[in-house]
């Protein structure tokens, strides 16, 4: 070890102290001009929360080292536990009025691309999906140049019995028999081939997540898929559930629904208090319906290299630094949600970290 | 390593052209810079870097990630934190640093961190560890660059510490080091707070250091030292090997540490590991390994004693005195043999008695201190171990002489010496050459046709001083290199290469051979030189040079083309020490 002895000119510098104004007390956070506002997916909401604002382990998030630009990810529904609120509103940025909360991927798509005022309430939509043909075209006529998707996580989707009540339904449901079940062909589950449960004479009730979700898209799909794909037409005996909402299905003895492990992951950690552990569980069995699914963000793909602050973030997104908003957050192995630092994050909400640029892709 | 400083000759060569004169203005700056913020009111203490194996990090590389692999504050993280996190911001000149951009280098690491080496592991205090997927500086200085050029700014970043724990984020306030970066080396170096005070730890054992009967307990005392800094908080660990046997009793005041282990059979490599509670006021130490063999056999004791004791005389005209060696093994009754040393020089074997355990052997011993030592060699090697006994100093006086015995202890840390880099000159004013004489209107040497010529500047750069106090005289290199000229409007182009110098013989007290460097022309005067735009060399101290103090100058020359502009001609001129 050698000792450096350093010499020069003592240099004095002058701090200001400068007391930052708190502003006047909202009955919520409303992002401000410079915040950076997304809605969407329920599936992928508590995954983006902890990567804006950290988990509950002590993990840091975006927001607490960027304290000026923030992101805000509002949730699909109005309850912090993703349970069902039929027609929360809020205010996704300041000075606007308050709007029904885009309730799942595709609302949030939607919600994107109505979005064409000169200064822009939504910047980027979780989603559980790829973009549609039909919503790359109306992104590409909006003058976007399209819908940039990036894949930050991946996600288990299975399906989910009662576990509060010993559920009646059979050790494996493989996505043929799913599609009879949601098709309406087989209503008890004595008709399941090979039940040798407890209740064959029980009515199934089946559950799908609602309308404007992306998990009931893809789910759909994958039902389409096996059925020679040909869309099912949903059975009567069909209901409807908020995504991931353990609520309606944790009770019943016959009910099942399409459901995230991730999610499955934080009710069994005890994120939603210790009385929603243990309350339902996915049926293991070999066989089952269980397919792994890209997390996606998606934004205006003009966005990706916009430095002159259209659409009203500005560039760049962070005072003296050198990235626009996107390249901040999402675009690149060096943007905030492709790091494997923040993988913690990701993995708190029960996801897997995976990044990928997708680019314009669709579905 | 390479030590590299830096000293910037900020517009050193700034020239004005002002009726043929010209005149040079300026000031320096220099690595070592006190930020401009500091002290930093959110700042809780400071942060230690360490490497792999545990030891202490200063600076780093800028291109390879993590910017350093743990990182440790020097105090606790807040009530309930387990998890910190390594973020670098950009400071801004005026702006409270709670409000300038930053970014993470590291994820959140819960601490302590068990399987970091002991240093590390042993502290209680926040813990960042990088990864190999993390940020480099560069990631981020690419982010977030410093553009300021304020004294106090420039170049610097704040490295903090921020810790966490389950159900609270992240807090205000955070551990800090600043460092400053050099774009052009590649490399971040910590400027503030100043480096730690270096440690020694020494340790020692009742009974003493080798073979001893297994299940003997031996008392260890380490003692801590810090240059006759006290007191010196922090704690004392003993290891055997690789293995924590736990924290020792400390008492900072005296820097002494006291435990007792169990010597077990087998070989034991005993060290004692100070870990300071502050990083950045007190460095860790590791003592030298203190061996100890524990044996299941039977260990004999051998101990030596002389007659006439010590100090004995030469007589008359004899040039040695007689001395007779009894050697004293216990138990009795254990055959073998023993042999008498004068410090590596065998005296021979003396006649051992096995029933009474002692052997005996008549020397004649010149004038002088002799270092006796008497070693027993059991025959049953499998059933008794051997043994040495203490080194006796055995003293022959010469004729009429007295003997007075003189000692003295050391207490000191080795001195290790520093190396110094002074650039006093702040300005290097060059001064036309009447363009009425030979030597102001010279051929512009690039023109074979000889008709046209050059103005020329000279001027000389003194003030350059290395002060090297490293007894291991590594030997120096102190190289400069010049920037392009910012030129007048209508000017073309002045690339460095049209800056020449001529170092001067060095002078100065430093031993052995300080060498100037080449002289080095402006290339219209010699069309093949590069001239200053790349390193050139100044002067050299090769090894086992260089220790003292050297003064080192150049003779400046700038040709220009003389159909040049007037107005100002300004470049920068990057001094550069470098030291194994």
């Amino acid at each position: 070890m050698k000792t450096i002895s350093k010499v020069g000119l003592g240099m004095v510098g002058a701090l200001a102290v400068i007391l930052t104004q708190v502003s006047p007390a909202h009955a919520d956070v409303q992002p401000q001009a410079s915040d950076v506002v997304g809605v969407g997916s329920d599936t992928i909401q508590f995954g983006m929360d902890f990567l804006a604002d950290g988990d509950i382990n002590g993990d840091s998030g975006f927001n607490t080292t960027s304290t000026a630009r923030r992101v805000f990810s509002f949730d699909a529904t109005g309850d912090a536990t993703g349970g069902t609120t039929a027609g929360a509103t809020s205010v996704l940025r300041a000075n606007a009025k308050p709007i029904t909360r885009p309730n799942g991927s595709g609302a949030g798509i939607t919600a994107l691309l109505a979005d064409t005022g000169a200064t822009e309430v939504i910047n980027f939509v979780r989603s559980s999906r790829l973009p549609s043909p039909t919503e790359q075209t109306t992104a590409t006529n909006n003058g976007w140049g399209g819908l940039h998707v990036y894949q930050f996580a991946t996600d288990g989707l299975t399906v989910a019995a009662s576990l509060t009540v010993a559920s009646d339904a059979p050790a494996a449901l493989p996505v043929a028999e799913l599609v009879n079940i949601y098709s309406g062909v087989h209503t008890t589950w004595g008709q399941v081939p090979g039940y040798a449960g407890p209740a064959p004479t029980a009515t199934i009730k089946p559950y799908l997540p609602q309308a404007g979700s992306g998990t009931r898209n893809f789910f759909l799909a994958d039902l389409q898929a096996a059925n020679g794909g040909v869309a099912i037409t949903l059975g009567t005996n069909v209901l409807a559930m908020q995504e991931h909402d353990a609520s309606l299905i944790k009770g019943d003895a016959d009910a099942i629904g399409p459901f995230s492990t991730g999610r499955f992951n934080m009710y069994q950690a005890g994120y939603f208090g210790a009385g929603n552990q243990n309350v339902i569980k996915l049926l293991a069995a070999t066989g089952t319906y269980n397919v792994t699914r890209g997390m996606y963000v998606v934004v205006r793909d003009r966005d990706v290299t916009n430095t002159a602050g259209v659409g009203g973030i500005p560039f760049p997104f962070q005072v003296g630094g050198t990235k626009n908003w996107v390249q901040t957050l999402f675009s690149g192995t060096t943007s905030w949600v492709a790091r494997g630092a923040n993988g913690p994050l990701i993995q708190a909400a029960g996801l897997t970290p995976s990044y990928s640029d997708l680019g314009l892709a669709h579905s | 390593m390479k030590i590299r400083i830096r000293s910037v000759l900020a517009g050193a060569a700034a020239l004005v052209v002002a009726g043929g004169i010209l005149v040079g203005g300026g000031t320096a700056a220099y690595a070592a810079v006190t930020p401009g913020w500091e002290p930093d009111a959110a700042a809780l203490g400071s942060i230690a870097f360490y490497d792999a194996n545990g030891n202490p990090v200063t600076s780093g590389s800028l291109a390879t990630p993590p910017v350093a692999l743990y990182s440790v504050a020097s105090g606790a993280g807040r009530t309930g934190d387990n998890r910190a996190q390594l973020k670098a911001f950009t400071p801004q000149v005026g702006v409270n640093p709670a409000l300038w951009s930053g970014d993470i280098l590291t994820g959140s690491t819960v601490y302590p961190v068990t399987t970091a080496p002991a240093v590390i592991a042993n502290t209680t205090n926040p813990v960042a560890t990088g990864t190999s997927v993390d940020f480099a500086f560069n990631d981020y200085i690419g982010e977030f660059p410093n553009t300021s050029t304020a004294a106090g700014y420039q170049d610097l970043y704040e490295l903090r510490l921020y810790t966490a724990g389950p159900g609270q984020g992240q807090g205000a306030n955070y551990y800090r080091t600043d460092v400053q970066v050099n774009t052009a080396a590649g490399t971040w170096t910590v400027v503030y707070p100043a480096s730690a005070t270096p440690t020694a730890t020494a340790l020692a054992g009742n009974p003493p250091a080798g073979t001893v009967p297994a299940g003997t307990s031996v008392a260890l005392t380490a003692t801590v030292t810090a240059g006759g800094a006290t007191p010196i908080p922090g704690g004392v660990h003993v290891l055997d090997g690789t293995t924590d046997l736990g924290a020792a009793t400390y008492d900072p005041a005296t820097g002494v540490a006291t435990t007792t282990v169990t010597v077990t059979a087998g070989t034991h490599n005993y060290t004692a590991q100070f870990t300071p509670t502050d990083p950045a006021a007190f460095g860790p130490s590791t003592s030298p390994v203190l061996a100890y063999t524990g044996t299941t056999k039977t260990v004999s004791q051998t101990v030596l004693a002389a007659t006439p004791s010590s100090p004995a005389s030469l007589t008359g005209t004899a040039t040695t005195a007689p001395a007779t060696l009894t050697a004293t093994v216990t138990p009795a009754n254990t055959a073998g043999g023993v042999e008498f040393f004068d410090g590596s020089t065998s005296l021979g074997s003396g006649t051992y008695n096995a029933g009474t355990g002692a052997a005996t052997l008549a020397v004649n011993l010149t004038a002088g201190t002799h270092p006796l030592i008497a070693t027993f060699t059991p025959a049953d090697t499998a059933t008794f171990a051997g043994s040495s006994s203490a080194v006796q100093n055995y003293v022959v006086n010469g004729t009429n002489a007295t003997g007075v015995q003189v000692q003295a202890q050391d207490s000191t840390a080795p001195y290790a010496g520093s190396l110094s880099f002074t650039v006093g000159t702040a300005t290097v004013s060059l001064t036309q050459v009447d363009p009425n004489s030979a030597g102001g209107h010279p051929a512009d040497a690039r023109d074979s046709t000889g008709h046209r010529h050059a103005w020329v500047f000279n001027g000389n750069l003194a003030g350059v001083g290395v002060t090297d106090s490293r007894p291991t005289q590594p030997g120096w290199t102190v190289s400069g290199q010049s920037s392009n000229f910012t030129v007048p409007t209508g000017s073309a182009a002045v690339t460095a290469n049209f800056l020449g110098w001529t170092p001067g013989t060095p002078t100065g007290d430093a031993e052995g051979t300080v060498a100037a460097g080449p002289a080095t022309k402006p290339s219209l005067s010699q069309t093949t030189s590069a001239g200053l735009s790349t390193s050139t060399n100044l002067a050299k101290a090769a090894t086992g040079s260089g220790l003292g103090t050297e003064n080192l100058s150049a003779s400046l020359s700038l040709w220009i083309p003389d159909t040049s502009p007037t107005g100002t001609y300004q470049s920068t001129v990057t001094l550069t020490l470098v030291s194994p």
